[in-house]
């Protein structure tokens, strides 16, 4: 229930953040903060219910009979994460207070943050899947509202819409394979899927389960080939970019892998899909990071690194493994928030992000640059920080992964190096170099620095006592995840083993990179790979010739013309009946032309003339007379056939039908030939092709053994049922007497319309005289 | 006939005396607020009415209807929309000054033919019924005759629904002709799980044109687009509601008490509409750049997603498809409801155009129609939503893969198009826009009724479906009990 409220209480104050801001203003951001902070209090109080195993939970049936639970809880796993959005959130929210200034919307932009936590929240606790869906796809639109709110901004838009396309997408074939998982798995609860886990691995469906639910994980989680959204996402404001496309949101797609693993993991395809997809996007992210020149774009790039090599530590699927990725998502989370609002923070005091133009950072924001340095020395792996300690653990888990270990591990060390090598890019000219670049318009203010300095501080603070988050945060996340009681000790020194020699292998490549990089700048920024990499302008190209293709299609389909509509209807149905007329067994027999009455055929020998005469002639008049003549020439039939009632039926309505036609005819404009030669033809073939299925058919009912008649109803009844003899007076007066009423009724009410028609006519001849 | 029919049917006898009297009104004085008034007071008696008749249902009246509380639900559906389209109508017409009248009598008769259609269990009433209904509707669409985009729309309606009805009727004859019945239950108990021969095979065939016409469903679609853009916005309510709606719950009842899931050519036919209908609705819509004409597409998609739950053939299948129906036409309604308030005199606001930047300027009725859109797409707390979810799990019960995957991939297209109406609303607006005379016009209080109405269900519905699935459920079980008797 506590959760349910929480949720309840961050949904509400985003609610209300708008009307809130015009009251503070410039205070609304700290004091929103206040209740982000109070929740990260009450997770760590948290803290000793997880350590013993235990976890919080609220269960509401949300679907009776579907087995659809709303439902909640806290374990190791989801409290670790919790802590970073809360946390983060509220280092954010002051941040934002500052950042922001008073300029535009900022109501909706609190409230838009404030609905993401929420809905973020909602993810990490829910146990159940329909529910984790349910905020997955709430992260994905809140993120999508928070990309575009610089509205006005074309790119803005366009990267928002591709952000959202992208998850929303993945959310979608994510619901799917949730769907086939709970089929399958018996039920949507976490804690019942685990316990069928085995029995859900040996299913036939098991691997379509795992690719639907790992499209929704890397979508999110901005993996190869979908991590192109991530760069251009950043066109948000830099708060957003630091919460939500660095430190958290990202991250679900990791959490959800964590969360399932004990469900789906631990297989050959689990492994093999996964591991591959982190490795490359790890390589990818790190080589394509060095290259740019923007702070953010660099930031950006190094976090879809960091996610692969979260989504790598997932494919492992060892203890070694759980255990280095929890501690580099802290460590990440720390730094790459750090680092985000450090740019934030240089981009507000001197209107710049290029590092080519920052310059002797350490006179004009000497606490920022002490964070910088903090935090970029976590990014690099540096002793004595946190970073460097989980850099030795994901080495570790590297060095003792299943498959291909030896591969895996180059992939790493050298997406390390280049980390490194970003780290002294970032830092060494923009901090300390003399040279004067962009001016400082105003030194940053103490809301702008509290955020970056927290969290590199606590890169430093947890590096020298690691031991103190072991225990509390760590040790519950992998009981969550493995499911039995584990020990970590976490220290900044091993001894001299494999991974040190690692270690220092990695600095000095990274060093070595760095120094290519100074001496062949242009060398480092031309197109590398372009059409592998940029899956950017893939997406492009394929959104663009998705278009195009659905435009082709759409003239061929849809040009408008109601002649084209019939000739298409006409040729399905055609298609139809002759695929059933050509699977299905059935005897035919052509009609013996001798039984055919001379009178029958003189009538249909005039029906054909008349058909014809009335499809070839040029006036409008003999084609109404020929029209006429079939339709007579029909009635005849039915007479000749003992049907006199029904001959007269057809005689009148084709007489009326004649006599409207005639009087149309006046109105219409003059005849001429439209058609050309080629649909002309067109039209001949598909009249023949329909005609011709339509004989066959008839053919076919000639097979027919006539049904009961509706007479011998009468018959039988007329006397029994109504006591008359007289059967028609019977069918008339009793069998019919409602029919009858229906008719007289049919008649006044076509009276009382015709009065209301004449007075139409009355009241134009006195309103126009 | 006894006491109890002449009961059963209270809500169409209410329905058609109200078109008399509309008539005779109109013959007396014409006053476009009496008459509108007539027609809403009718509409709202017959909805009231069906929760008296839940006393006697199920009741025959052989050999024609059948009002069991399947018909009842559907017809609540029916006079509900009709209700809306009723309020959203008056308004919309108020502004003209030719003869508003008569458009209520077609109102009337219209949602009378859908009705027909919904407690049909023959041949010969359900085909009346489609004929009242399309009729009614010919006149409908072309009903404000000075466009000439109208006019077109109309006469396209005609020939094509002609076409469609000429084949539809050839399919009654040839099934009567093989199975000597137009009843449905004696058909399905004739047949039960018989061979059909292939008289009948083509009689269904030609029938599925009929229907599929009716409902828009690819190849058949074609008058879609052009009618949904050329009829007044509340027409346009009404078919893709009241006139979908009808025919629909005809589908689910005959289909279902023959049990076409034994014939398998059947099966294929339908798949095969089905999977054509999502891939080519969504496809189409994506480049059009007129909001009616995206809605027209995307109904087409919609329709398809509603085949892949009747298809099922499970006992989620009613429930899945009757639920999305409700949720579609909540959300379509809604849809309409913006489009036809934004429209002012002579003009529809339908071209993208005018709601790029929307917000700025109406940003209550954006909010609306943004979380319409949503639910169009499917995304979770709304409506749409739920139905998507139910119609998932029941073709993932039925492990109907090929239409499921279809049916994932085109939603994603699906996104693509109704973020982009959002989009256009959200975005910056521009001082060159050309001002709509409707876009600026306050809402009238009808309006906001309808609106503020259907947004509440839509969200209701997205956030605790419990109620409305508890009700669907146990409204639809009467067909869903048939079917699972013979499944036993």
């Amino acid at each position: 229930m506590e959760l349910l409220l929480m949720l309840l209480a961050v949904f509400a104050l985003a609610a209300l953040a708008p009307l809130l801001y015009s009251f503070t203003r410039g205070n609304t951001g700290w004091l929103l903060a206040i209740f982000p902070f109070m929740l990260t209090a009450y997770l760590l109080l948290n803290i000793p219910q997880t350590m013993t195993g235990h976890s919080v939970q609220f269960d509401w049936m949300w679907i009776h009979g579907l087995d659809i639970h709303l439902a909640f809880y806290l374990d190791g796993l989801s409290l670790i994460f919790s802590i970073l959005v809360t946390g983060i959130g509220g280092l954010i929210l002051l941040f934002t207070g500052q950042y922001l200034g008073n300029a535009g919307l900022i109501g909706r932009f609190y409230s838009y943050l404030l609905l993401f936590m929420g809905s973020m929240l909602g993810l990490l606790w829910a146990s159940d899947l329909i529910t984790l869906f349910v905020f997955w796809e709430l992260t994905s639109i809140s993120s999508y509202l928070l990309i575009g709110y610089n509205h006005e901004d074309e790119q803005s838009r366009r990267a928002a819409l591709q952000a959202l396309l992208i998850t929303a997408g993945g959310g979608l074939l994510l619901l799917a394979g949730f769907l086939l998982l709970a089929q399958i798995g018996g039920s949507f609860s976490f804690h019942i899927l685990r316990s069928s886990g085995r029995s859900i691995q040996h299913h036939a469906l098991y691997p379509l389960i795992l690719i639907l639910i790992l499209f929704g994980a890397f979508t999110k989680s901005a993996q190869f080939p979908f991590h192109f959204w991530l760069p251009n996402a950043m066109k948000a404001p830099t708060p957003v970019s630091a919460f939500l496309h660095s430190a958290t949101m990202v991250k679900a797609g990791i959490y959800l892998l964590a969360r399932l693993n004990p469900v789906l993991g631990q297989t050959e395809l689990w492994h093999m899909l996964i591991s591959t997809t982190g490795a490359v996007t790890m390589l990818m992210g790190a080589i394509l990071a060095i290259r740019q020149v923007d702070l953010k774009k660099i930031l950006a790039y190094s976090t879809i690194s960091a996610l692969g090599t979260l989504v790598l530590l997932m494919g492992l699927d060892t203890k070694a493994a759980f255990k280095a990725a929890l501690v580099f998502l802290l460590v990440h989370s720390f730094y790459k928030g750090a680092l985000f609002m450090i740019t934030g923070a240089i981009d507000h005091s001197t209107g710049s992000r290029d590092i080519r133009h920052l310059s002797n950072l350490k006179k004009s924001m000497p606490m920022l640059s002490v964070s910088l340095i903090l935090a970029s020395f976590s990014l690099a792996g540096l002793p004595p920080l946190l970073g460097f300690i989980s850099k030795e653990l994901v080495y570790e888990a590297k060095l003792q992964a299943p498959n291909a270990a030896w591969l895996i591990t180059s992939f790493g060390v050298l997406a390390n190096m280049l980390m490194v090598a970003l780290a002294a890019t970032i830092v060494l000219r923009p901090v300390f170099s003399g040279k004067s670049g962009v001016a400082v318009k105003h030194p940053p203010s103490a809301f702008l620095l509290v955020g970056p300095i927290i969290l590199s501080a606590l890169g430093l603070v947890v590096g020298l006592y690691p031991q103190m988050i072991a225990a509390s945060l760590l040790e519950p996340a992998l009981i969550a995840i493995q499911a039995e009681v584990t020990t970590i000790k976490l220290a900044l020194w091993h001894g001299v083993n494999p991974v040190l020699l690692l270690s220092l292998l990695t600095f000095l490549g990274g060093v070595i990179i760095y120094i290519l990089t100074r001496l062949y700048p242009d060398h480092f920024k031309k197109p590398l790979l372009s059409q592998v990499m940029k899956a950017d302008t893939m997406y492009d190209d394929a959104l663009d010739k998705f278009l195009k293709l659905a435009k082709q299609i759409t003239l061929f389909i849809q040009h408008g013309n109601l002649r084209y509509y019939l000739f298409v209807t006409l040729l399905t149905i055609s298609g139809l009946l002759l695929f059933y007329l050509l699977t299905e067994q059935m005897a035919i027999t052509l009609p013996v032309l001798a039984e055919i009455r001379v009178s029958d055929m003189t009538l249909l020998v005039l029906i054909l003339l008349s058909a014809l005469m009335m499809v070839l002639t040029g006036s409008r008049i003999l084609a109404i007379v020929a029209l006429g003549v079939i339709g007579y020439a029909v009635a005849l039939i039915f007479f000749s056939y003992g049907a006199p009632d029904l001959a007269m039926t057809q005689f009148s309505i084709e007489t009326l039908s004649i006599i409207v036609f005639v009087l149309v005819l006046r109105k219409l404009p003059k005849f001429s030939r439209l058609s050309g030669r080629l649909s002309k033809t067109r039209d001949a073939f598909i009249a023949l092709l329909l005609g011709g299925i339509i004989t066959v058919i008839s053919f076919l009912v000639m097979h027919q053994q006539p049904t009961k008649e509706a007479s011998t109803f009468f018959t039988e009844n007329s006397y029994t049922a109504a006591k008359g003899k007289n059967i028609v007076n019977v069918i008339l007066v009793d069998f019919r007497a409602l029919d009858t009423l229906g008719e007289i009724t049919v008649l006044a009410i076509a009276a009382i319309g015709i009065v209301g028609m004449l007075k139409l006519k009355n009241q134009k001849g006195t309103s126009s005289p | 006939m006894t006491a109890t029919d002449f009961f059963s049917l209270m809500p169409l006898i209410i329905i058609a005396t109200a078109a008399v009297i509309v008539m005779i009104l109109i013959a007396v004085k014409r006053n476009h607020s009496v008459v509108a008034g007539v027609s809403l007071a009718a509409f709202a008696l017959a909805f009231l009415s069906l929760f008296r008749i839940t006393a006697v249902t199920p009741h025959t009246l052989p050999p024609l209807l059948i009002i069991d509380n399947y018909a009842l639900f559907y017809m609540g559906l029916i006079f509900a929309a009709s209700f809306a389209v009723t309020l959203l109508s008056y308004n919309y017409l108020k502004s003209y000054n030719f003869n508003l009248e008569e458009y209520y009598i077609l109102l009337l008769l219209a949602a009378l033919g859908a009705s027909t259609l919904a407690i049909s269990q023959h041949f010969v009433s359900i085909f009346l019924g489609l004929e009242i209904l399309s009729v009614s509707l010919y006149a409908l669409i072309a009903y404000v005759r000075t466009w000439e985009r109208n006019l077109e729309a109309g006469l396209k309606y005609l020939i094509l629904a002609a076409q469609s009805s000429a084949f539809l009727l050839f399919g009654m004859a040839l099934v009567y002709a093989s199975l000597g019945s137009m009843n449905i239950n004696d058909m399905a108990q004739l047949l039960s799980g018989a061979n059909l021969g292939p008289l009948a095979l083509i009689g269904f065939a030609l029938m599925i044109v009929g229907i599929g016409f009716k409902l828009a469903v690819v190849p058949f679609h074609l008058w879609t687009p052009d009618v949904y853009h050329g009829a007044p916005a509340p027409v346009t309510a009404f078919i893709a509601t009241v006139s979908k709606g009808g025919v629909f719950a005809l589908l689910l009842r005959f289909f279902v008490a023959i049990d076409i899931y034994n014939y398998e050519s059947l099966v294929i036919a339908f798949s095969v509409i089905a999977i054509a209908s999502m891939i080519f609705g969504n496809v189409l819509a994506l480049l059009q750049n007129n909001v009616k004409r995206i809605l027209a597409y995307s109904s087409i998609a919609h329709l398809g997603y509603l085949l892949v739950a009747f298809l099922s053939g499970n006992n989620l299948s009613v429930d899945a498809a009757t639920l999305y129906l409700t949720a579609y036409a909540i959300t379509i309604m809604g849809a309409f409801s913006i489009v036809s308030l934004l429209s002012g005199k002579e003009q529809e606001s339908d071209k993208l155009e005018d709601y790029r930047g929307l917000f700025w300027r109406r940003p209550v009725l954006s909010a609306v129609f943004t979380a319409m859109m949503f639910s169009l797409a499917g995304i979770p707390l709304t409506a749409g939503f739920i139905g998507k979810y139910f119609i998932l799990s029941a073709g993932v019960h039925s492990a109907k893969w090929l239409l499921v995957i279809v049916l994932v991939l085109t939603s994603v297209i699906g996104l693509f198009y109704y973020l982009r109406i959002v989009v256009a609303m959200y975005s910056a607006p521009t001082d060159d826009m050309p001002s709509q005379p409707g876009i600026s016009r306050s809402v009238s209080f009808s309006g906001v009724l309808v609106l503020a109405g259907l947004t509440i269900l839509l969200v209701w519905f997205g956030v605790f479906p419990q109620g409305f699935i508890s009700l669907i459920q146990n409204m639809v079980s009467s067909l869903q009990d048939v079917y699972l008797s013979m499944i036993v």
